[in-house]
């Protein structure tokens, strides 16, 4: 993902007469593919858009099940239900039916929750996939932080263009990763106020978190990652890798 | 040269943006419904008068709260409401057109203009700019149907290169790839902090500027 501006399509690769086998090694080692960064940031803002609706429909949908229920005397009418289900089962980018969202004055943070859900789903499998690229050459990782390092080095790099800013860590487990100046979110900006902004600028940090989270589960660190904006555009991730790995 | 204001019109004939650097009058607050939000906060009517200048207010101190010069004075800029000064400052003269009345009557002599000059020369010809005894009004409209007017002072050149600046510089990068603006969006404008700042840093960084 990282960004130049044009595409770069694979050449084609001028077959020296003296070596035999030219094409092998192109496909062995093929050139670095780049995808265009305004193209990328355009899917992003569509992706999350039409999640949103989606997930708006999936939630009503629910919501009517739940009040035929309620309607035919088969359920109790439900009391304001806990947050939502631990949404990291999931297998795919549909958000669990089961979740209950109780209606309240906050209903964008309850249709936040579902969407964002759907958002960290993408990433994880876009993030295991990008590991698998990226490390395809190295070699084993010597430790976790040495894992961490990849993330904070490598995917930034290949995902953000930069690397991270600040790591810290309690050295329990968990890391804390700092970017001052967090890609998705330089050019998100509103016209009621920073902290509209801010609330908003929240969905848009839930995809790379769960690209984090995806690589690192392909490479065998099952971790939870938690986003947190609090002046945009810097962004910290929350990395919690359980003991003993 | 002195450059007034800038407006912002989309395909839809509506005004999506609206930012002024110098202006005799300040402009009045739109009416109910003549305008959409987003667009500039000052004119938004609010239902609460107070939250005019509450958090809806987006323009910092660097995006040119200029206060109204008159025609007759020398060109004194007159402190800011920024800075507190020691006698109350005179109310600055307000227009007698609400703001959406102006925005559409902009667009309709835009709009018109460049039909007739299409009828009488044929459409390769382009309107570009049309100047009074008091103001030059410059237009610059992209293939997708935004317009972008510019007011200035009627000795200044063809100012068409910075709108075309202000087109592939700040609108690109922070109204095109801002995820929290809506492109054709029929019910909301275009103003957003960093977009009105940059438009502002170009604006004030011209050569000609001022």
């Amino acid at each position: 993902m990282a960004s130049r501006n044009s595409f770069q399509t694979p050449a084609n690769r001028p077959s020296s007469s003296t070596s035999s086998v030219p094409s092998l090694a192109a496909v062995a080692d093929p050139p670095p593919r780049y995808i265009d960064g305004a193209a990328m940031d355009y899917f992003v803002i569509e992706m999350v858009n039409t999640l949103r609706a989606s997930s708006a429909v999936a939630t009503a949908r629910v919501k009517k099940v739940e009040k035929e229920l309620v309607d035919a005397g088969l359920m109790p009418p439900s009391a304001p239900a806990p947050p939502t289900l631990k949404k990291s089962q999931l297998r795919d980018s549909i958000g669990s039916d089961a979740s209950l969202h109780p209606v309240s004055k906050d209903g964008n943070c309850e249709d936040d929750e579902e969407l964002r859900a759907r958002l960290e789903a993408i990433g994880m499998h876009v993030g295991a996939n990008m590991a698998e690229r990226l490390c395809h050459e190295r070699g084993l990782f010597s430790d976790t932080l040495d894992a961490i390092k990849f993330i904070c080095k490598d995917l930034w790099n290949a995902c953000w263009e930069k690397q991270v800013d600040n790591l810290r860590t309690n050295h329990r487990g968990v890391y804390v990763l700092q970017d001052n100046s967090f890609k998705p979110l330089t050019r998100i900006s509103g016209w009621e106020g920073r902290a509209e902004s801010l609330k908003r600028a929240r969905v848009y940090v839930a995809m790379p978190a769960g690209i984090i989270r995806g690589a690192l589960g392909r490479l065998g660190y099952q971790a939870t990652v938690v986003p947190e904006v609090t002046v945009l555009p810097q962004c910290t991730f929350q990395v919690k890798l359980p003991k003993g790995s | 040269m002195t450059i007034y204001s800038l407006y912002i019109f989309d395909r839809h004939c509506n005004c999506v943006y609206y930012q002024d650097w110098h202006r005799t009058v300040r402009p009045k607050t739109a009416v109910e419904g003549g305008m959409l939000p987003a667009v500039y906060a000052p004119v938004y009517p609010a239902a609460n008068p107070d939250s005019l200048y509450g958090n809806r207010n987006t323009l910092s101190s660097s995006s040119g709260v200029v206060v109204a010069v008159n025609d007759e004075q020398p060109h004194t800029p007159l402190p800011t409401q920024t800075h507190s000064p020691i006698a109350p400052l005179p109310t600055p003269p307000t227009s007698s057109l609400p703001f959406d009345e102006e925005a559409k009557l902009v667009y309709g002599v835009v709009l018109s203009l460049r039909n007739m000059i299409k009828k009488l020369s044929g459409k390769d010809e382009q309107f570009v700019n049309y100047q009074t005894s008091t103001y030059k009004l410059h237009l610059y409209e992209t293939l997708s149907g935004f317009k972008f007017v510019m007011l200035s002072d009627p000795n200044a050149d063809s100012l068409r290169f910075v709108l075309r600046q202000i087109y592939s510089g700040p609108f690109l990068e922070y109204v095109v790839r801002n995820p929290l603006v809506g492109m054709d969006s029929r019910e909301r404008g275009i103003d957003n902090e960093y977009f009105r700042m940059s438009t502002d840093r170009l604006i004030r960084g011209l050569t000609v500027f001022q």
